[in-house]
């Protein structure tokens, strides 16, 4: 982890986000986080794929610091899958995390009158490969405690 | 005696600048706040007479960023006046300035993305609205 000053009050942090459901291969994982007012994260973490990826059920991230409350829920955070062919998905998030962790990403599933949700798995919203796709989560929450 | 530092923060009334559209007397409206360098916005545009749309409209942020952020930084919404919102966001900006607008296509089994243009998601008309939120961090300091 390090961390680059910006400013009295807040900096940028970058961090290695952890992968539940994700044997990573040699693929990439990268993040940062900024702190505002102290307790206020703003975080991005970003999965690329590469030899080796595979997921083993359905994927989601740690939070880079713990959250306050032990709950962090979906609409406070938004996602993006893109695949290295060009195709680029919206994904939003179940219905709650925990202290440490993202809720679980979800694609808009279109095949009813109305969108559901369908969990990101090895082939939602794509067939998932092994070179060059992402899977981005941004989020935002108040820490457990201030610096 | 110790005094508390007060957090640097700032709101501004901008007046955002939109690409590949022609405003006529479309009204462009929007705010920003910055905390150190941490920006969060909003963007307004209610088309009005003498608009145009051209493919891929796009917004200038109010400050450049510190770097390229993601899609997953900004939401949209399209409003066809009396009729239906829409659910924008942006596609992922290739420059620390802009991005562009793009909607979710249902020929899909799952939601992928496609461009705006003056008939995407609809027939763009007088009074129909763009309203865009983000946040990011920028290059500068105040």
């Amino acid at each position: 982890m390090s961390r680059t000053a910006l400013d009295p009050v807040q900096g940028l942090v970058t961090w290695t986000p952890t992968w539940a459901n994700v044997t990573m291969g040699s693929s990439t994982s990268t993040g940062w986080y900024v702190r505002l007012a102290q307790r206020w994260i703003v975080f991005e973490a970003v999965l690329t794929t590469a030899s080796g990826f595979a997921f083993t059920g359905n994927p989601r991230c740690n939070l880079p610091v713990p959250a306050h409350g032990g709950w962090v829920i979906g609409p406070q955070f938004n996602g993006k899958a893109y695949s290295s062919g060009g195709t680029k998905c919206p994904l939003f998030f179940d219905q709650n995390g925990d202290a440490n962790n993202a809720p679980y990403p979800v694609a808009m599933n279109q095949t009813g009158t109305y969108s559901v949700w369908a969990y990101v798995s090895s082939t939602v919203p794509f067939n998932w490969g092994t070179s060059g796709d992402q899977l981005i989560v941004h989020g935002r929450y108040p820490a457990a405690s201030i610096l | 005696m110790l005094v508390a530092k007060p957090i640097l923060s700032k709101t501004t009334i901008w007046n955002p600048t939109w690409t590949n559209i022609t405003m006529g007397s479309s009204v462009s409206w929007g705010q920003y706040t910055r905390l150190g360098r941490w920006i969060e916005f909003t963007a307004l545009l209610n088309l009005a007479a003498g608009f145009s749309m051209a493919s891929q409209p796009g917004l200038t942020l109010p400050f450049e960023a510190a770097f390229v952020p993601s899609a997953a930084s900004f939401e949209a919404t399209a409003v066809d006046q009396g009729t239906m919102v829409y659910e924008l966001g942006f596609t992922n900006p290739s420059t620390t300035s802009a991005g562009r607008l793009v909607c979710w296509t249902a020929n899909a089994t799952n939601a992928v993305e496609a461009a705006v243009s003056n008939t995407v998601p609809f027939s763009w008309g007088n009074t129909d609205a763009v309203q865009v939120i983000g946040h990011y961090l920028a290059k500068d300091a105040v």
